[in-house]
């Protein structure tokens, strides 16, 4: 069970708008690699993992993602509110525009939409926490390439922040996973 | 790592302790308040052998609790947290005691019996609610469950909605 609190985990205020940015960011909210997926990988692949360990690492950080979607969503928001029409065209989101007007939707940076294939359950914990590591550390280098894109403080305090997240999620599934392997779990 | 030893910062419990007495001073006592636990008087006995917890403050700010862990990009340096009122500035520190306990629980998840951080996770969870109870008797309720603090009308929907940034 899950429960709304009515705040970010970390807060977003970004005060210039910036189309091309948004058109970047949101690829960490429906990419590849981005929080969306993050959030169903550990939530999807937690239900199998052979310890309470495992069952309570992946729920915790998969409810640390939800947060980080919900951030995500709002830099996109903030960046998008108050574009003209002209300036959308500009930024080549004319056909996000087409589609979903200024609301959100979950797609990569080249507008493809966000798909379950993003990420792998096999049932077999070490498989699936090497897989967790990965997803870390691909999105820390998302971040960085979304850090290199921006001169904006306010976007970057943000990105520097989920990079870090990123950072000790990687850690944490380290630690977790070589414990499986010493134990020999399967 | 040796995960044994960690250092409370001091001053996040004086500052803490300070805030709680300048809201008595507000006017508003709430005996629930005086359930301050007797931890906070065991800053000095814990053990001072390691700096790898940084201070909550500094925590939410950097989006790393673990010196150790903490991997900057570049030269990017992070910027303290601002809040522009009140409600903002009470909201920052719930967020800062929040992300606290976000890397506690991680840590704990992996490393169950470390008690030193068994104990500061239900240190910064007693101030956390405390704090919580605070701002939901001036700004409205954070969760569903802090609805009803003082008034009878339903106030979930007055409170600004966490994507709208500063007003």
């Amino acid at each position: 069970m899950w429960k709304y609190v009515k705040t970010l985990e970390y807060p977003v205020n970004i005060k210039k708008k910036d189309l091309r940015m948004a058109k970047y960011l949101v690829t960490q909210y429906g990419g590849a690699n981005g929080e969306l997926a993050a959030a169903w990988r550990y939530l999807n692949q937690r239900y199998t993992m052979p310890d309470d360990k495992g069952k309570a690492l992946l729920t915790d950080i998969g409810t640390e993602e939800l947060a980080h979607v919900e951030i995500i969503s709002t830099m996109i928001y903030q960046l998008m509110k108050d574009a003209t029409l002209e300036e959308i065209r500009e930024a080549g989101l004319d056909s996000h525009y087409a589609e979903h007007g200024k609301g959100l939707y979950p797609t990569d940076a080249n507008g493809v939409p966000f798909t379950v294939t993003y990420f792998a359950t096999t049932g077999d914990p070490v498989a699936d926490i090497s897989e967790d590591m990965a997803a870390e550390q691909k999105a820390r280098a998302v971040y960085e390439n979304l850090i290199n894109l921006t001169n904006d403080q306010d976007v970057i305090d943000v990105l520097l922040f989920l990079r870090q997240r990123e950072i000790i999620h990687f850690n944490r599934f380290k630690e977790l996973y070589e414990e499986y392997t010493k134990k020999g779990y399967k | 790592m040796n995960n044994n030893f960690y250092e409370i910062p001091n001053d996040w419990y004086n500052e803490f302790n300070n805030n709680f007495m300048n809201s008595m001073d507000n006017g508003m006592p709430n005996m629930n308040n005086f359930n301050i636990p007797d931890m906070f008087n065991m800053n000095n006995n814990m053990p001072n052998m390691s700096n790898d917890l940084a201070d909550p403050k500094v925590a939410l700010d950097r989006g790393n609790l673990f010196n150790s862990l903490y991997d900057p990009y570049k030269n990017y340096k992070y910027r303290p947290l601002k809040a522009s009122n009140k409600r903002e500035e009470l909201l920052i520190d719930i967020l800062k005691h929040n992300f606290a306990l976000t890397e506690l629980n991680l840590y704990l998840d992996v490393n169950p019996r470390n008690m030193n951080m068994i104990n500061l996770y239900n240190r910064y969870l007693t101030n956390k609610k405390r704090l919580v109870d605070e701002y939901e008797k001036q700004f409205g309720p954070l969760t569903l469950e802090g609805l009803n603090v003082g008034n009878n009308s339903w106030n979930w929907d007055n409170s600004p909605w966490p994507w709208e940034g500063t007003k």
